[in-house]
């Protein structure tokens, strides 16, 4: 069938673009996992690490805010790294971290920079110390990364594509704090990544429906679809088979999530057959999007850069980065407009709540009727624009 | 049934708000012959194929190709149809060879078949050795080919090819024409824009000229040129006596004019290349020696400044 082939050959471009995978693939489990990892338990006492820096430039710096805004330490400077040595042996502090000179240049410059780990032979620092510490040196190792990736495939500049891999990760560990602090609330709400997983689905699976408009766009303007229109294939079929390459984008994606936050997080996705009814409808409301996207838009770089910042904006307002629970009231409302509120709501259900397909019926109904919706108005403007 | 037309189009129109781009247009393409629709930018090549190939709803007229009509059977016509847009349609980030596997399958073929043809096709198109690498990396000349077999892997019973050769380079170009006369001897009937007069000439059995939305003339190059009642320049090189030359040659019947040009003598005459031989014959006689002749014809140039009173191209 022709659809099916069109989706196949969808996926096998995708497979190629390694900037699409990266944010496909890789950086929510990324993600996941850093801020998984650094608020997963929150300690009840800070731990004392001293910090020394030899000079380490803006990223030592920015490495060493992290260690100070952990929840787990109480970070203390140390004039140079004898004094700290000093006092990991006295047990002042529990441990040490030394940010070498150069820090900053090697990383800019894509070779290895190594912070030292001091710690005392006779007293191995405790487990906590070492997870936070080396969860803050994870985390900017991947922002690293991502950004010089970043800056090397989409032409922004480092520090640019840098600050984007910090707000992505931010606006999400403030969640966390404040999460763990509303106390009588919590038992409703899913800790760990029981939350950030979910949250984390949802928000990935829209943005890359928005950006993956780029595609029907490229298509438009490059007159592949016109040409496939030359052709004895009908327009249903094109436009079906344009929507399923973007639903097997989606589903995709969200089953990545899905799979790794299972396996290798051990978030309980409660009601299995449910959890992956909600992840297929969500994925048909991304389609909806991206197709709607992909009709009005003039030229592709529109829907790669709008879609992490408006996908952002919608995943705030929808739940992504803090539970709705916590909002007033009137931001509840407005979060509801847009479906990942619905999503998120079905998510928390199955997952704290231990709710089955009927207890999230009204979410999924309201989701298809989002995908319906989008998926119609999509069509029909694209007929309009194909017929000439 | 071999000598029906493989496509036949009548009284095509097409109007963008105010614009009519296409104003009546029709006319018919028999299997193995080239068709030529010369016109200059904006004449409505591009929105005439269009139709045809039922990319563009028409205001009116009817397309038949291969028996079957564009109203009835859409996807009969598009089967029996290869589209070459004028503009490459392929995508950048596949190869060739995963690009014909893809424009392969969309016109229905699978298999063996498919495999065949696409291996085929590129051999054509002289892409064997590239069939591997992202089309992006290909030549403008490169891609361009590539367009034109992606049209030809079903063996389409009409190759319709819209300008397939604008901005390409020399080499190129000429693998695209000769590509194109071998598709006339395969039986293929082709139907070719271009607003290049020298294509025209070169490639199409027929050619209709089209202007503003209309066919303002039609037929072999030798009959457009005979309707325009222009007449032929002969320019014979001679040593001797040019006068007498010239005096004798004015006497042949169809000889309008003779004069002596600088080493020869030229001539206007109507149909000039049939009275060639009495020329020769009666210049034996005039006390000159004819070293060399030419023949200057007039060009689709020539009738199309005729037809709508301005140059082909600006
Ligand atoms: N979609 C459209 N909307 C409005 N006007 C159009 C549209 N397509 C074509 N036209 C107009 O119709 C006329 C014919 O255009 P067409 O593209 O058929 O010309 P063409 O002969 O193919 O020219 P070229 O040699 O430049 O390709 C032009 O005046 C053009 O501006
Ligand atoms: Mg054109």
């Amino acid at each position: 069938m022709k659809a099916l082939m069109m989706a196949g050959s969808a996926l096998r471009r995708l497979a190629r673009d390694r900037l699409a995978l990266f944010f496909i693939v890789l950086l929510p489990v990324v993600i996941i996992a850093v801020i998984g990892i650094t608020f997963g338990d929150a300690a009840s006492e800070r731990l004392p690490v001293g910090i020394a820096d030899e000079g380490a430039g803006p990223l030592g710096d920015q490495l060493r805010a992290g260690l100070v805004a952990s929840p787990a330490l109480d970070a203390r400077a140390y004039d140079d790294p004898d004094a700290l040595r000093k006092a990991v042996r006295r047990g002042v502090v529990s441990a040490g971290v030394v940010l070498p000179a150069g820090y900053d240049q090697a990383l800019r410059a894509g070779r290895p920079a190594e912070v030292t780990f001091v710690v005392d032979q006779t007293r191995p620092a405790p487990a906590p110390v070492r997870t936070a510490v080396s969860a803050v040196v994870a985390r900017q190792a991947a922002e690293v990364k991502a950004a010089r990736f970043a800056a090397e495939r989409a032409g922004v500049s480092f520090d640019t594509a840098l600050a984007r891999a910090r707000a992505l990760a931010d606006g999400q560990e403030q969640v966390r704090v404040e999460a763990t602090t509303i106390g009588g609330r919590e038992d409703a709400l899913p800790t760990g990544f029981n939350y950030t997983a979910p949250a984390n689905l949802v928000l990935f699976v829209f943005i890359t429906s928005l950006a993956g408009a780029a595609g029907l766009i490229e298509a438009r303007r490059l007159g592949v679809i016109r040409r496939m229109l030359a052709t004895p294939t009908t327009t249903a079929t094109i436009l079906f088979g344009e929507a399923l390459s973007r639903f097997a984008v989606a589903l995709l994606q969200g089953m990545i999530i899905f799979v790794v936050g299972w396996l290798v997080f051990g978030v309980d996705w409660g009601d299995p057959p449910a959890a992956l009814v909600l992840v297929l409808t969500f994925a048909l409301v991304g389609t909806g999007v991206g197709m709607l996207l992909g009709s009005v838009l003039g030229n592709a770089e529109q829907a790669t850069s709008i879609g992490p910042p408006v996908g952002i904006a919608l995943g705030m307002l929808g739940g992504c980065m803090w539970p709705l629970a916590i909002v007033p009231e009137p931001m509840r409302v407005i979060g509801h407009l847009f479906p990942q509120a619905w999503a998120m709501d079905a998510f928390i259900a199955l997952i704290a709540k231990g709710a089955t397909i009927t207890g999230i019926a009204l979410q999924l109904a309201v989701l298809a009727a989002f995908a319906v919706a989008l998926l119609a108005l999509a069509t029909w403007r694209l007929r309009k624009t194909l017929a000439g | 049934m071999d000598n029906d037309p493989v496509l036949w189009c009548k009284d095509l129109r097409k109007r963008f708000k105010e614009r009519l781009a296409v104003d009546g247009v029709g006319f018919e393409v028999a299997p193995g012959e080239t068709y030529g629709l010369l016109g200059p930018n904006g004449a409505g090549k591009t929105t005439t194929i269009s139709m045809i190939c039922g990319l563009l709803r028409r205001d009116g007229g009817e397309v038949t190709v291969a028996g079957a009509s564009l109203d009835r059977d859409p996807g009969q016509v598009k089967a029996a149809i290869g589209y070459v847009p004028q503009d490459v349609a392929l995508y950048p980030d596949l190869s060739g060879l995963e690009n014909l596997r893809f424009w392969g399958r969309m016109y229905g073929l699978a298999g063996r078949d498919l495999a065949e043809r696409v291996e085929a096709t590129l051999e054509v198109v002289g892409l064997t050795e590239r069939a591997g690498d992202r089309v992006a990396d290909y030549s403008g000349g490169m891609q361009r080919r590539l367009n034109i077999a992606a049209g030809m892997l079903h063996r389409p019973r009409l190759l319709v090819l819209d300008e397939p050769t604008a901005g390409v380079d020399p080499q190129s170009r000429n693998a695209i024409l000769a590509n194109v006369e071998a598709l006339g001897g395969e039986g293929i009937a082709v139907l070719y824009t271009t607003h290049y007069m020298e294509e025209a000439e070169r490639l199409c059995d027929r050619v209709g000229i089209i202007d503003q939305g209309r066919l303002v003339a039609e037929g072999t190059r030798r009959e457009l040129v005979a309707r325009v009642g222009e007449r032929d320049r002969i320019e014979l090189a001679a040593t001797g006596d040019l006068a007498g030359l010239a005096a004798v040659a004015a006497r042949v019947d169809g000889v309008d004019e003779a004069s002596v040009v600088g080493g020869g003598v030229h001539l206007v005459a109507r149909d000039g290349r049939r009275l060639l031989p009495r020329l020769l014959e009666a210049a034996e006689h005039s006390g000159a020696e004819v070293t060399s002749v030419e023949l200057v014809e007039p060009d689709l140039e020539a009738v199309f400044l005729h037809l709508t009173g301005k140059a082909l191209r600006d």
